[in-house]
């Protein structure tokens, strides 16, 4: 068992999220410690996606704050890089592989500087790592769904980010493409980097992470995988109808 | 029905190219972003703008017309983004409110300012259809220094937009403001589209706005080479119509443009790389091509039965393997030395017609 890092890399305090006076997330608290690879988790409309998107501010909370490093997440944006769900984009825009990746240099050049020679090389390299380099000039259409999220977790690495938000990155891909985002994932945690992903598939939480976060609208549990995604939490969490409860607890 | 080119065809000829530009370029933006409707609502919602600003100041200066059609478009598109934000109406009723109120209201002044003895003469009325010959040097003056602005942002802002349409939230979170990049993104398409009016006319410039990027993104898969040619097919479908529309008598020049625009996009319906015709002609050679090779896989299977891979077989032996295969592909993998017949109705397999039938099977399984 390793030592409890002392860092908190992202830190969120009394987040609530409504539409309409309904709650979508209702007052979490969550400090995630440095150098850890978190695994949310929840039922169909638990606020998972919207907890992401709240702490990033894409979509304005009701109430609460969220700190990066103990500063405001507003100034700590180059921080983050955020990986969308994969059909969040329309995959029939007019452009290819390396553009996309491009797109992670932007938050670096600011406004209407281009990227130039070093940011396309940083993009190589990213494209390598998820071993998608040879496609690099490929339209992004005629890419298959393991290809885009690769795609798109290149695009966050160019970003060089200290922590990286992925929402649902297993979603319909196939199983090689799922072993290389998870070696990709392991590889940033040994460098201490910070990974939170918005996670569906119960059976692999015991393989991929080794911190989870029960959540339907209010917060369940939170701790080491092992302590927390036990049969009680579950049951808090999915109201006792997930299968995986039956089927697969020791 | 002759051309002549004279001076106000030059003068208009100018102009319309200058429409060309800028509707190329914003066409390609609103096209992306699926809102190429949002383009028809500000259309028409300038024209009470338009007649607020003659009658107010009765002056049919083309500065005076287009600050009051572009307030009234500004105006149009920030009611039409509150409804769709602060009420549970959906963005189609939305536009389709903003465009029948304001058209309907513009209609109305319209039709009140030519029961005004001294404004009769005002032509107005032309900015329903356009008329690209009302056009004078002074508007080409505005008309260009406003298509330099819109293209000089359009390069500055090129990656800023290009992020902001193919996936905003990631945008917003390196840093950049969706609000204000959407915000200059809409104000360079109401400039483009109220610079438009006077050539095209309000009921028809919306098509100037949706047609040319459709067109373009069937044969282009970047979006540069796509709004160069977004830009293309614009231009020459404005000058193709101004000509066409001067060489006619009382011929409007909005309709004339769009027709020819329209056959441009049909064309490339049918013709581009993803058209219907390709795309056709490309399942017909795949299922050429999948018969073909049933047809050696099918003769390979029944001569395994036999000590000779060449054996030949009746043809109708293959009826209970999907069918018989017509004469002329028997012929052709004939000529391709492949397989040969014996008499009139046993084929068989040649030696590279074996080595083929092996090969295909291979890459199946």
């Amino acid at each position: 068992m390793t030592t409890d890092p002392t860092d908190i890399a992202l830190s969120i305090k009394d987040l609530t999220v409504a539409f309409d006076k309904k709650p979508i997330l209702w007052d979490i608290d969550l400090d995630i410690p440095k150098g850890t690879l978190t695994a949310i988790v929840g039922p169909n409309g638990a606020g998972k996606s919207t907890l992401l998107k709240s702490a990033l501010t894409i979509i304005q909370p009701t109430a609460g704050r969220v700190d990066v490093f103990g500063q405001p997440i507003k100034r700590q944006l180059s921080q983050i890089a955020y990986i969308p769900q994969r059909n969040s984009v329309d995959w029939d825009f007019p452009t290819h592989v390396l553009d996309v990746v491009l797109m992670g240099t932007y938050g670096d050049l600011g406004w209407f500087k281009r990227p130039g020679k070093t940011e396309t090389e940083r993009a190589f390299a990213a494209l390598k790592k998820v071993g998608m380099d040879t496609f690099s000039d490929r339209q992004i259409s005629q890419l298959s769904g393991g290809q885009q999220q690769r795609v798109f977790l290149a695009r966050a690495l160019v970003q060089n980010a200290s922590i990286y938000l992925m929402d649902e990155p297993f979603v319909g891909v196939d199983a090689v493409t799922e072993t290389a985002i998870v070696d990709v994932l392991k590889q940033l945690r040994n460098e201490q980097k910070t990974i939170v992903v918005v996670h569906h598939d119960l059976q692999t939480i015991n393989d991929y992470f080794d911190w989870v976060f029960l959540l339907n609208v209010r917060q369940i549990a939170f701790g080491k995988v092992q302590e927390t995604l036990t049969e009680e939490h579950l049951r808090l969490t999915y109201g006792g109808r997930h299968s995986f409860i039956t089927q697969s607890h020791q | 029905m002759n051309i002549v080119i004279d001076y106000p065809v030059i003068i208009a000829l100018i102009g319309t190219g200058l429409i060309g530009i800028t509707s190329g370029i914003i066409s390609c933006y609103s096209v992306l972003k699926e809102q190429s409707l949002l383009g028809d609502a500000i259309a028409h919602a300038a024209l009470p703008g338009l007649c607020i600003a003659f009658l107010l100041t009765l002056n049919k200066h083309p500065i005076i017309l287009l600050a009051g059609a572009i307030s009234a478009g500004l105006i149009g598109t920030l009611l039409i983004s509150t409804i769709i934000q602060k009420s549970i109406l959906k963005e189609d009723t939305a536009l389709g409110i903003i465009l029948s109120v304001f058209f309907g209201f513009g209609t109305l002044l319209l039709t009140m300012i030519q029961k005004i003895p001294t404004a009769r003469q005002s032509g107005l009325d032309t900015y329903l259809f356009g008329n690209a010959s009302s056009m004078l040097a002074s508007d080409i003056a505005m008309m260009g220094i406003l298509s330099v602005m819109i293209i000089a942002v359009t390069i500055l802002c090129w990656k800023e937009f290009k992020c902001l349409i193919f996936d905003g939230d990631f945008f917003l979170t390196q840093g950049f403001s969706k609000t204000k990049s959407d915000i200059i993104l809409t104000i360079l398409t109401v400039v483009t589209i109220i610079i438009g009016l006077q050539t095209v006319g309000v009921i028809l410039m919306s098509a100037m706005i949706i047609a040319p990027a459709t067109a373009a993104k069937l044969w282009q898969k970047k979006l540069g080479p796509m709004m160069f040619l977004s830009v293309t097919f614009a231009t020459i479908s404005g000058l193709l119509g101004v000509l066409i529309s001067s060489a006619t008598h009382r011929l409007p020049t909005g309709p004339t443009i769009v027709t020819v625009i329209s056959v441009i996009v049909i064309f490339s319906l049918f013709f581009s790389p993803e058209g219907i015709v390709i795309q056709w002609i490309q399942k017909q050679r795949n299922k050429r091509a999948i018969r073909i090779n049933s047809i050696l896989i099918n003769l390979y299977t029944l001569a395994k039965t036999h000590d000779n891979l060449c054996h030949p077989h009746n043809i109708e032996t293959l009826k209970v393997l999907g069918g018989i295969p017509p004469l002329h592909l028997l012929q052709k993998l004939e000529r391709d030395g492949l397989i040969v017949h014996h008499n009139d109705h046993d084929w068989g397999l040649t030696e590279t017609g074996i080595s083929k039938a092996i090969h295909i099977l291979q890459r199946i399984h």
